[in-house]
Formats: structure tokens, C-alpha cells, sequence
């Protein structure tokens, strides 16, 4: 049965109910255009008619509201990401998401170039460098995104055309399918990194608020506390360049927003992918699993090699498009995390410091750790087919499990870092052992400068 | 097709024929002739004319050697590289005759030749300099500063010396790269044929440039120095006993001697660039070989191709992996010398950033020369982890081989890449790859936090100690 059975799924008698109705209920589909050539090589066999992507359980359905929120923010400037058809997403230079990406650009560069003149003239150190790193990162990253823009309308056809195999039978939806999962994954981390930035503002606001008050209290003048010398005070680089006023103001609130969106989605983004890669791989799995007491032709053992070849060739397209964006996340993820720590012993002045410090901290470390803990994910679902290949019965056995088995144990997997580094397991574990041998010699560094203690609060 | 019978037909070719006058006819044929006589004129005329263009083409042009034989190349490294060799043999090194030939066959090398002469007398200096510069260290003490000239000319030297004994081989290894490359499948065209060429080329032109804006800027902050810890009247004197002090430091000033120093200084330098140049270069034409042998294979993707098509290309991809083994025992010593030398002055120069700059051309001197040193690493590390990325590139095609042609010899291919590391090595202590980038980059970052401990920051601008790097 066609229809919504595309997605072939262990049905009980209650489901399979349901879903006939649901073919009853559906007007009589229309007979393909073959006319128009554009659509027949998303057929497999041409005389299926259309996939209907809405319903199909792939990448580019799953992926489609992160990327439209990007493009709010913008990122990624790509044009028809909401159509269910994948062939209709395009990038062009004449388009309002690329004029509201280059806008957004400028803007950033014209604080970073203003926070760069303020530092020059109050001296650079380690403490102070991480503003500039911040912009600097985000600027790179939003570089990055359109050059990944101009990319990804041939990529997302690949591999739209590659996952169409796996939409149907013999393959099975997991238990969470595609879009559940990235769903997930990507509302835990929009809304800890909401709560993130809320928390910074209003750390920053309590901490104003009580300065200005015990100091005029100290000094015997009455309180005043308002926006405009709150933003006055906390972005001072930039009034140094421009006047003051609401509208910037506000702007200029809007842009540090907008940045620490971009910041977040880099991480987002790899961890998109990647959970969409190793769905794939965990379908292989899946049927190879199935497998492991039956009596097996070779033509099934060809055809799942022949998929898990379209699968690698699909993962080494995307990790050639995709790793500048995966280097320049790991050295921002350990950068953050590598300054964050030298601040662990400090002391604050307020527990809100505090409580915000502890949060961005277990935030960071958590992010970087889930991102590449999804990361490692291919790596390993690629390779947990062998357990059941390398049982398979004599009767079974013939050159292409021996081939399928050659090529699981011999080749990597795995999304890497301009192939300097792999994703994987050991590589966490190994910048966890690094990050903390930096940090015990730089922690030595940092040990007179504590010492100090806080600074004098009215200066 | 014929609608009219025969009677008619011909009643109807005569009524057709009647229907022009003598006249007109007598005209045609004239008219015919002449436009006959025309076109054979005209004919003859643009023969001619063609025929002395051609002859105009084939004497000697305003350039010699315009023809298109001087044009087309074969793609083969012995040609792409000859003229980087020459410039090399200017500067002492690897004094092989016969560089620029078309043949590797005519490449010579004699302990009498004049360039093996000069490559000698060079390496004499240099051993002399070096004994004066370690003589001048031994005396003052020792720091991890102190010690750079040392290493600077200790390097040169061993590089000389190998390059010397390379120079002895050359010719054989010339002979078996053009032997592995006449066995590959052929370059589709002429562009795939001299990208290999473009590329050296480019890189040898860059590289050049680049170390003579850095030994350009280098004088003119030596000038500056020269200026501020003036020892004597005379600039030009205070210049040369600045930057060669290690000769100063035992003998008095006399001009001639500073010459020498001058002369050695601008050799030294060129030779310590010349290292990386010498091993990217190697790196990218065993990279294009392998590149050249992927490229066929990518042609005949998926396809069922016979054992024989495999057996030859396995073959061929062992006899590119024994040049590999060949070139990588030549050149072992001098890849090993730059990376420590690279890893040495980058740990050094990145110690010496910590200090404040005296003036702005200091500053602007000092951090060109550090960035440039740490993109000459970045670039020779990559370009020799090309060869190892590109030998593993094989396995992509191979994995695509469809069932019905999976024989012993595909499977013996793809186990011997997969199985065999094919890499340039550092004396085989260490193999190029991408993953060694990221470790000595882990090492550099290890070494500055440790040596910063041991920082002071009031020695390194001083007026005794040595000034060249």
C-alpha cells in the first residue's frame, strides 16, 4: 500500500485501522507530470508516482524550522526552506535574507572594530580578549554560513535523493523518528541558551542596580538608576564612536542577541546533522539485525553494502562541506570552556554572579560535550552492525559480508575537522585530558591576580 | 521524382534548354569560365598567402624558443622542477649538470664540475662561520635564546651536506620517477598536464618573494638596531658589526670580512628557506602521481572492469609507493631538520613576543617574520600530508566495485592500501600526516606555557647579544 505507508512501520491492527483510513480519506493523487523532467530523477523507479515530501520522514522536513529561524537571525540566507520539496530551496545574492545577513554582519563588525580601538587604548589581556574573540568568532561563523549557503542546495538534493532508499521498505522508522529527535535536541538547546543569555541580562541589570545604590548610599547623593546609563556603562566601546541614543540603544541590544544566537547555532547546526546522518546508519543497523537468525541471499548482503557505500559517500560529501564550520566550533567550544575554567576560583561579589557564572559554565561544557557526544554517534552506529555480520552462518556467508566486515573495521566513519581530527569518543576524552592539563598550568598563572581579591566597588 | 513520362520529359529538358537564346548561353559559359579562372586565381593566391604565413611562423621569431615544442610539456616532474634546481644550484645547492634538459637521462653529477666546486668552497665558509658562531656562544652564557645562531647555522650546514649527497642520487632517482611515470594511465589533457608544473611553480615564486620581503625588512630593522646601539661613527661599520658579530667577536673589522659575512647571511637565509620550499616540492609531485592514478580510477567508478585493468593498477600504485620509499630516504634528514628547525624558532619567536618592542619596525619586522615562519610550517606540513590523503583516496573507488568483478587481485589491492602507510617521514621517527599538524601544534602550545615560567623579560633586546635569526 502506498501513502502513508512509505514509512514502513511495525503497524498494530489499531494503526494499521487508522492509516487505512487515512488513504481513504485522501483525494485520488494525480498522475505525475512526466513532462516536466526536473522531477523524474527523484523517482526511483519511474513509474511511482511523486514522493510526497511533507509526509516522507527526511532530513530536509526535519531540519526546516531551525533553519528558518536562522534565516530571522541571519544566517544561513537561503530562499524556499519551507517547501516541503527539496529541489526548491536556492541561494541568490538578490534576496531580503542575504541583504538582512549582510546587514547584520556590518553591524557586528562595526562593534567588534569599536571594542578593538577600546582595547588597544586600555591594554589587551587575557581577561578582556574574550569580547574580541566572541565577535570575531561570530563574524568567521557568519562567513562560514553563507559560504555553506551557496553549498547547500545541491547538497540537500544529494542527499534527499541518497535517504530515499531508506524511506521505505525493507527499512524501519525507529522508535523516535527523524523529526522528533532533532525537535528535541534543538528546543533543549535554543532554551537553555534563552535562559543563558536571560540570566547574563539579569545579572547584569541586579549588579548595576545594587552598585549604583550603595555607591550614592556611600557617597550621600540620591540613586539614580535609568536604561540609558545602564547601556551607557555596559557597552561604553561603542558610545566612544556614536551618541547616544534609545534607538541605538536598542539596536545595539538586538545585535548582542542576534550574536549569541550565532554562537549557539553553529553548535546546533553540527548537531543536526549529525543526528541525521546517524538515524541512517542506525537503519542499516536495524536491518542487519533483523537478519542475524535467517537463512540470508547474497543479493541482500549486496544491497546493504551498496547502501552503506551511498551512506559513506554521503557523509564524506557533507563532512567536505561542513568542516570549517566543525574546526571553528571545536576551537570556540574550547576557548570558552578553556576561560571560563580560569575563572573557577574566583571570588564574586553577589550570589546572582554567581548563580549566572555556575549556569554558563555547566551550560558551555554541557553543550560542548552533547555536540560532540552526537558527533561520536555516527561513528559508532556505523559500526555496530558487526557484531551480527561477524555471526552470520556459514551458509550466509560470502564475499560481500566479507567485504561489508573490511570495510566497517578499516575505514573512519565519521564527521571530522578539516580531517585533522575525528569525531569520535577518544577524541572527547582526549580534549577533556587536555582542557585540564591547560588549565592546572594556567590556574598557576592566574594565582597572584586572585590573590588580589575583589576590587574597591566605587571607583 | 518523375511525374511525366518519358516522351514528355525529354519534349520538356528541350523546351527548357530552347528557352535561352545562343546569346545568353555563349554568356553563361564565359561567365562561367571566368568565375572559374577567378576562383583558381584566388585559390592560388590564398595558397600562397598561407603558405608564406607558414613560412613566416617557422623562421626564427623575435623570441627563440617560440615555437609551440617549447610550449607543450609533458607533465613530468623532472621538467616542472628543473628550473627551481637551477636557482638552487646558484645558491650551492645540489650542484646536478643538466637540470633544465627534457630528458632525465642527461642529468650528470661529477665531483669536478664547477657548481660541485662552489657547492664545496660554500660548504667550507659556512663550517667556518659556524665555528665562530658556536666559539662566541660557548663564551657567554647560555640560554634558549642564546643558542639560535647555533641551530641556524648548524641547520644550513647539515642541509648542505645532505643536499650534497642527494645531488649524487639524483640522477638515479630522476630516471626511476620518469620510468613510474611513463607506466601511469596518461593525462587527459594538456591543462592536467602542467597543473603539477603550475603549482611548483607557484609556490617556489611565493616562497621567494615572501623571504625576500622578510630579509628585506629584516636589514632595515638591523639598521635601526644598528642606529640605536651605536658603537662606533660609522652606520655601515655598526650594521655590519651587528649582524655579523660572531666574526667581529675574534677578528677586527675590515671590509672584506664583512663582505663574507654578508655574502654568508644572505646564503644562509636563502638555504633556510629553501628546505621547506625543497620539501613541499617533492610533496606535491608525489601527490600528483598518486592524484594522476586516482583520477583514471575515478573514470571507471562502478563499472566492471577485467582482473587484468586491476592487476595493472595495483601495480602501478606499488611502484608509486616504492618512489615514495625512495624519495623519502633522500630527502629523510632534510624534512626532519626543517620540522625541528620550524618547531625551535616558532617556540622561540613566540617567547620573544612577550617582550615590548623597541620601535615599529621592530614590530612590524618581527611579527612578519613570525607570521611568515608559522604559514611556511602550516604549509609544508600540509602539502607533505597530501601524499598520505591522497594514497588513502584509492580506497573510495575501490569500495564501489560491483560484485560480479570483485576478484583476488581487487581485494589484494585494497588491502594493501588500506594496510600500508604510505607517507614522508622524518627519518621514519615520525610520518606526515594531518594528524601530526594538530600534535606538534599541541606540543608548541605545551612548550610556551613552560617556558614562559622561565621568561625575563629585560634580556633579548640587548645590544651584545647575537642578532641574527
Amino acid at each position: 500500500m502506498e501513502g502513508p505507508a512509505l514509512n514502513a512501520r511495525k503497524t498494530g491492527p489499531k494503526r494499521r485501522h487508522e492509516s487505512l483510513l487515512r488513504t481513504l480519506a485522501q483525494p485520488a493523487n494525480t498522475v505525475p507530470k512526466l513532462a516536466d523532467k526536473t522531477h523524474l530523477e527523484f523517482n526511483v523507479i519511474t513509474s511511482e508516482k511523486l514522493p510526497e515530501y511533507a509526509r516522507l520522514d527526511i532530513f530536509h522536513r526535519a531540519v526546516y524550522p531551525f533553519m528558518f529561524l536562522a534565516q530571522c537571525f541571519a544566517v544561513m540566507p537561503l530562499t524556499g526552506i519551507r517547501e516541503p520539496n527539496p529541489r526548491r530551496v536556492r541561494f541568490t545574492y538578490k534576496s531580503l535574507p542575504m541583504v538582512v545577513t549582510l546587514t547584520f554582519i556590518a553591524a557586528a563588525l562595526m562593534m567588534e572594530l569599536a571594542m578593538l580601538k577600546h582595547l588597544l587604548q586600555i591594554g589587551i589581556n587575557a581577561k578582556n580578549f574574550v569580547g574580541l574573540v566572541f565577535f570575531g568568532c561570530v563574524l568567521i561563523a557568519c562567513v562560514v554560513f553563507i559560504r555553506l549557503a551557496r553549498r547547500w542546495p545541491p547538497l540537500i538534493r544529494y542527499w534527499t535523493r541518497t535517504e530515499l532508499v531508506f524511506t521505505r521498505a525493507p527499512y524501519e522508522m525507529p522508535k523516535r523518528n527523524l523529526y522528533r529527535r532533532v525537535q528535541l535536541a534543538g528546543m533543549m538547546i535554543i532554551g537553555l541558551s534563552l535562559g543563558e543569555h536571560a540570566m547574563y541580562q539579569v545579572s547584569a541589570i541586579l549588579s548595576y542596580k545594587r552598585r549604583v545604590n550603595l555607591c550614592s548610599a556611600a557617597a550621600n547623593i540620591t540613586a539614580v538608576t535609568n536604561f540609558e546609563d545602564y547601556i551607557s556603562l555596559n557597552y561604553d566601546y561603542v558610545f566612544q564612536w556614536l551618541p547616544y541614543s534609545p534607538i541605538i540603544a536598542s539596536l545595539i541590544l538586538l545585535i548582542n542577541g542576534a550574536c549569541t544566537f550565532v554562537w549557539n547555532y553553529m553548535d546546533l547546526f553540527i548537531m543536526m546533522v549529525s543526528k541525521g546522518l546517524a538515524y541512517r546508519f542506525e537503519q542499516i543497523t536495524a536491518r542487519i539485525r533483523k537478519l542475524e537468525h535467517e537463512e540470508v541471499a547474497e543479493s541482500t548482503f549486496i544491497e546493504i553494502r551498496e547502501h552503506y557505500v551511498k551512506m559513506c559517500e554521503l557523509l564524506e560529501y557533507v563532512d567536505s562541506s561542513m568542516s570549517s564550520l566543525i574546526l571553528l566550533s571545536c576551537v570556540n567550544n574550547l576557548y570558552f570552556v578553556c576561560y571560563q575554567l580560569l575563572n573557577v576560583f574566583n571570588k564574586l561579589r553577589w550570589p546572582i554572579n554567581y548563580v549566572y557564572f555556575w549556569y554558563s559554565l555547566l551550560y558551555l561544557i554541557g553543550r560542548t560535550a552533547f555536540v560532540f557526544l552526537t558527533a561520536a554517534d555516527i561513528n559508532e552506529e556505523s559500526k555496530r552492525g558487526l557484531g551480527v555480520l561477524r555471526r552470520v552462518s556459514s551458509k550466509s556467508w560470502c564475499v560481500e559480508v566479507e567485504r561489508l566486515i573490511f570495510q566497517m573495521t578499516t575505514q573512519t566513519v565519521a564527521l571530522s575537522g578539516k580531517k585533522f581530527y575525528f569525531l569520535t569518543r577518544r577524541l572527547l576524552f582526549g580534549m577533556a585530558g587536555t582542557i585540564v592539563t591547560y588549565e592546572l598550568v594556567l590556574l598557576q598563572f592566574d594565582e597572584p591576580n586572585r590573590r588580589k581579591g575583589l576590587l574597591p566597588l566605587c571607583a | 521524382m518523375k511525374f511525366l513520362p518519358a516522351k514528355l520529359e525529354r519534349k520538356f529538358r528541350r523546351l527548357k534548354k530552347h528557352s535561352r537564346s545562343s546569346l545568353t548561353r555563349k554568356l553563361d559559359v564565359m561567365h562561367e569560365s571566368a568565375r572559374k579562372k577567378v576562383i583558381e586565381e584566388n585559390c592560388d593566391a590564398y595558397k600562397n598567402q598561407k603558405q608564406s604565413e607558414y613560412e613566416c611562423r617557422k623562421r626564427p621569431t623575435k623570441f627563440p624558443g617560440g615555437t609551440r615544442e617549447t610550449f607543450l610539456s609533458e607533465g613530468s616532474f623532472h621538467q616542472a622542477v628543473g628550473r627551481v634546481l637551477l636557482v638552487a644550484e646558484f645558491f650551492a645547492m645540489m650542484p646536478v649538470k643538466g637540470v633544465t634538459a627534457k630528458h632525465p637521462g642527461d642529468l650528470s653529477f661529477s665531483w669536478r664540475n664547477v657548481r660541485t666546486c662552489f657547492c664545496l668552497v660554500f660548504i667550507a665558509s659556512s663550517l667556518a662561520n659556524f665555528g665562530l658562531s658556536l666559539f662566541k656562544v660557548l663564551n657567554n652564557p647560555i640560554s634558549f635564546n642564546s643558542v639560535k645562531p647555533i641551530i641556524f647555522r648548524g641547520s644550513v650546514l647539515l642541509v648542505l651536506i645532505v643536499a650534497l649527497r642527494l645531488a649524487q642520487q639524483w640522477p638515479t632517482l630522476m630516471m626511476y620517477w620518469h620510468e613510474v611515470e611513463q607506466g601511469l594511465p596518461q593525462y587527459p589533457s594538456q591543462v592536467g598536464k602542467g597543473q603539477m608544473g603550475h603549482t611548483i611553480r607557484m609556490v617556489m615564486l611565493v616562497g621567494m618573494m615572501l623571504s625576500f620581503a622578510e630579509h628585506l625588512l629584516s636589514m632595515i630593522s638591523a639598521i635601526h638596531y644598528a642606529r640605536y646601539c651605536n658603537s662606533t661613527s660609522d652606520p655601515i661599520k655598526n650594521y655590519f658589526l651587528r649582524t655579523n658579530d660572531e666574526i667581529f667577536y675574534v677578528t677586527s673589522y675590515s671590509t672584506a670580512l664583512a663582505l663574507w659575512g654578508k655574502f654568508q647571511n644572505v646564503y644562509s637565509t636563502f638555504i633556510w628557506n629553501y628546505m621547506d620550499m625543497f620539501v613541499m616540492i617533492i610533496s606535491i609531485g608525489l601527490a600528483a602521481k598518486f592524484r594522476q592514478l586516482n583520477n583514471d580510477l575515478r573514470n571507471f567508478k562502478g563499472m566492471h572492469m577485467a582482473p587484468s585493468y586491476w592487476s595493472e593498477r595495483r601495480i602501478q600504485y606499488r611502484n608509486i609507493c616504492v618512489l615514495c620509499d625512495k624519495m623519502d630516504d633522500a630527502i629523510s634528514l632534510i624534512t626532519m631538520v626543517s620540522f625541528s628547525n620550524n618547531l625551535y624558532f616558532i617556540c622561540v619567536q613566540l617567547l620573544r613576543s612577550l617582550n615590548t618592542m623597541p620601535s615599529v619596525a621592530h614590530a612590524v619586522y618581527f611579527y612578519f617574520s613570525l607570521i611568515f615562519l608559522i604559514g611556511r610550517t602550516l604549509a609544508v606540513s600540509l602539502y607533505s600530508a597530501s601524499v598520505h590523503d591522497e594514497s588513502r583516496l584509492t580506497l573510495r573507488y575501490l569500495r564501489c566495485v560491483p560484485k560480479d568483478s570483485w576478484c583476488p587481485e581487487v581485494k589484494r589491492f585494497s588491502e594493501e592500501v588500506i594496510n600500508d602507510e604510505v607517507a614522508l617521514s622524518g627519518m621514519k621517527f615520525f610520518h606526515l600526516t594531518r594528524k601530526l599538524v594538530l600534535s606538534v601544534a599541541g606540543t608548541i602550545v605545551t612548550y610556551e606555557l613552560v617556558l614562559i615560567q622561565f621568561h625575563e623579560d629585560n634580556d633579548l633586546w640587548d645590544c651584545n647579544q647575537s642578532y641574527y635569526s
